[in-house]
């Protein structure tokens, strides 16, 4: 069945290459350990004319040195498969897979040759002869010694014999032949066959003794050097010689042409001997015969071709899960990788803000520690002055008048009384000033009430809109904010500003409150405002966000508009 | 007179002065209690023993020491003590001058008096002393009396505001009258709307409409 004897010279030369070829890559080593296995398996398996097997393997091969991108392996192992669906009459098939192994071919060589070789087989197989001998020539071509062009030529003279253009065929036989160191450098074999294909080619041109002298001549070299594969087709030819003339011989030569091909199971060739055996009218078992092995062999080669779609198909689908597959994972893996650097910038983002709350916490904390100190220290030096202003100097004074003064006498004494009396009003001021405040539900009686107090004989006291502001809902801090500094410019008022009348408006909008107080006192000029007592009124309105601004002119009166967040 | 008296005040200085007070009167049956806590036990006894107190002089402002206490101002006591005897005489006896507490004080714990310590302290406590020993009278020292007045504040409202903008904006009192009635603001009678501005006038010390307007533009009020 094996259609060229090429074939087993270039398997040769494709071991031999290959072996040269070792590993660079330590990677690699498993893969490339993997598929020689499966080429050497395919090898056997190939030999053993197991070809579902070998075409399995030779594929499997294939796939793993395409891993590694090894062309050379990947050549010869299409090639293999390429033979292996033309020994099973898959000639299209073999084509595809030739066709496969073309990208691969970088330069002119012995793969280059092999290929076209087994194109020029399969188009000549397939009927397409001008293709067939193109191919051929192509073959040649890349053939750098003169052994390796005998085969291809050969093949183009078979084509030109198939094509009835014997006169083509005989002037190339005759070519080779002529080769001087024929003998020495043509095998046998290839001798045999160019002898029997010459000799046909004469007997086909109206030449029957010249082609007979020859055909005899192969057949009897075939026959002493034991290639009886080779002379099924010197029998085949002589039968056709003969079927002319003389039945009887030529289907003698159609019976031994049989039973070689019978015992090599080369179905083509007993199906040519079973022809011959039929045309030439002998029994009716010879027809039977054929009709059956031509049934079957068509039957086993479809199956053939099936079984190799099937295998390639199977593994291409494989390759392709495969590399979804791992696509699949290389995708989860990066999506892994990538939720992992999510979480730990989540991580970072979470714990640095946290970080940044902590300090501002402690920033602020610190801040109104240090704002807390200042107002208090602010207002024990504002106590400890009023307690030197007003007391010392008047306790001071009522000491000296003690000790100066005869307290016998009626009047002193009752001056002396009055001091005292006046120390201890101012004492209860300071007291007042400073204690407690109520922030319950009593603090706008109490806030009225203290404003009130300031009324007296010189001064009236307006108050307007106390009720507008909705004091449940105002921080402690801010109420004890209002009624100090209201105190406080109560207690300015009283002081200094011989005010007829004070006016204190409350009032509130959608996000403050607001507090005006207004008199129509003395004023005064605003850069001579007692320093002391505002800065105290503005640190502790500023302490509750809020704002404070005072306007003032000699004769004018003094005003002042509080505002603070609600 | 009252024959037997409990004084809670923590100011040996003060206790001199209602020790005096008492003497002048011969009120010899008077105990003396440094905390709340001990002149309320002390008036409970007094109670169960049958021989109540009729009158409790007390402070109101306690200092604080290393003691325990449970009554810890005079407020407190005075409340407990009206509980437990509603017809004890009670004097409040302090430097407190806030007329919220001690309208509280009256209204409340119902005192029957209010002596503010000060220079006339002895002679007050004893006019407080003869006026509810002898009758349901109370008193209270002059200084402080405004707490019990609702007159002294002087509060206005913001229809008075809106009079004084119609005012200020040439709007007779009539017109304003008008203007009240038909955007349904009350009050918005003729003698109401004098008595406001009789009012105002006399809060901001006003001799006519005009001078009222001009101050209060000033003030800026309006």
């Amino acid at each position: 069945m094996i259609r060229s004897p090429f074939l087993f010279l270039l398997i040769a030369l494709f071991v031999f290459s290959c072996a040269e070829k070792t590993s660079t890559s330590i990677d690699d080593k498993d893969i490339r350990e993997k598929a020689f296995q499966f080429r050497e398996k395919g090898i056997a398996q190939l030999q053993e004319k197991n070809f579902n097997s070998a075409f399995y393997s030779f594929n499997k091969s294939k796939i793993s040195y395409e891993k590694i991108k090894d062309s050379a392996n990947i050549v010869f192992n299409l090639i293999q498969m390429a033979s292996i669906q033309q020994i099973n009459g898959d000639y299209y098939g073999s084509k595809e897979t030739l066709t496969e192994a073309l990208p691969y071919i970088k330069r002119k060589d012995i793969y280059s040759a092999s290929i076209n070789n087994f194109f020029g087989i399969a188009d000549k197989e397939l009927s397409l002869y001008d293709d067939a001998i193109s191919y051929y020539k192509e073959a040649i071509k890349d053939c750098t010694d003169s052994i390796s062009k005998q085969p291809p030529l050969n093949n183009i003279a078979v084509v030109y014999i198939q094509q009835k253009n014997y006169n083509k065929a005989i002037s190339i036989l005759k070519s080779i032949l002529n080769k001087k160191d024929l003998d020495s450098i043509l095998s046998s074999k290839t001798k045999s066959r160019v002898l029997d294909n010459l000799g046909f080619a004469y007997f086909k041109i109206g030449k029957p003794d010249k082609g007979l002298l020859l055909m005899n001549e192969s057949l009897d070299l075939r026959t002493r050097t034991e290639d009886f594969y080779g002379s099924i087709e010197s029998y085949l030819h002589l039968a056709e010689y003969y079927s002319k003339n003389d039945v009887k011989k030529s289907n003698e030569y159609a019976k031994k042409a049989y039973e070689i091909a019978t015992k090599f199971n080369s179905i083509d060739e007993r199906l040519r001997a079973l022809a011959f055996l039929v045309s030439n009218g002998s029994e009716t078992k010879y027809g039977k015969k054929y009709i059956s092995l031509n049934d079957s062999i068509i039957k086993i080669r479809n199956n053939f071709k099936n079984k190799f779609a099937k295998i390639k198909y199977d593994s291409k689908k494989e390759k392709d899960e495969n590399q979804k597959l791992k696509l699949e994972k290389a995708e989860n893996l990066l999506a892994l990788q990538k939720a992992k650097y999510q979480k730990i910038f989540f991580i970072i983002g979470i714990s640095s803000l946290f970080l940044l709350l902590l300090y501002l916490r402690k920033f602020y904390q610190n801040r109104n520690r240090i704002e807390k100190i200042k107002t208090a220290y602010s207002t024990e030096t504002r106590i400890a002055k009023d307690i030197h202003d007003g007391l010392a100097n008047d306790v001071f004074h009522a000491i000296t008048y003690t000790q100066t003064q005869p307290l016998t006498n009626e009047s002193n004494k009752e001056n002396l009384l009055q001091k005292l009396d006046d120390i201890y009003s101012r004492v209860r001021g300071i007291s007042r000033e400073n204690n407690d405040i109520d922030t319950g539900s009593n603090f706008p009686n109490n806030l009225k009430a203290m404003l009130s107090t300031y009324n007296s004989n010189q001064t009236n006291v307006i108050i307007n809109g106390v009720e507008k502001i909705n004091w449940d809902s105002v921080d402690d801090l801010k109420k004890i904010a209002i009624q100090r500094v209201l105190h406080e410019l109560m207690v300015n008022m009283k002081k200094h500003s011989e005010a007829p009348v004070v006016s204190i408006k409350f009032n509130t909008d959608s996000n403050s409150l607001l507090i005006d107080y207004s008199d129509n006192g003395k004023g005064c000029e605003k850069s001579k405002i007692i320093k002391n007592g505002l800065q105290n009124m503005e640190i502790r309105i500023l302490a509750v966000k809020g704002t404070i601004t005072f306007e003032t002119e000699p004769n004018k009166g003094f005003k002042v508009k509080i505002t603070m967040p609600k | 007179m009252f024959k037997k008296v409990i004084i809670a005040e923590d100011f040996e200085e003060f206790n001199l002065a209602i020790k005096q007070t008492l003497n002048d009167f011969n009120i010899v049956n008077f105990q003396h209690a440094k905390y709340c806590d001990d002149a309320f036990l002390k008036i409970r006894k007094a109670i169960q023993d049958n021989e109540p107190y009729d009158l409790l002089i007390s402070d109101l402002s306690f200092k604080k020491d290393h003691r325990e206490v449970k009554i810890g101002s005079g407020d407190e006591l005075i409340q407990k003590v009206r509980e437990l005897q509603p017809d004890i005489k009670i004097i409040a006896y302090s430097i407190e001058d806030k007329s919220v507490r001690i309208k509280s004080l009256f209204e409340d714990s119902e005192i029957n008096a209010f002596v503010l310590k000060g220079r006339n302290s002895i002679e007050e406590l004893k006019k407080a002393l003869t006026i509810i020993s002898s009758s349901d009278q109370r008193f209270i020292s002059p200084e402080v009396a405004s707490a019990l007045q609702e007159k002294g504040n002087y509060e206005i409202d913001d229809v008075d505001i809106k009079i004084l903008k119609y005012l200020s904006a040439g709007t007779s009192q009539d017109e304003i009258i008008e203007i009240f009635k038909s955007s349904d603001i009350k009050p918005n009678s003729k003698s109401a709307m004098e008595k406001r501005l009789a009012k105002l006038k006399d809060f901001f010390k006003a001799n006519n409409t005009i001078h009222l307007v001009s101050i209060t533009k000033d003030m800026g009020i309006i």
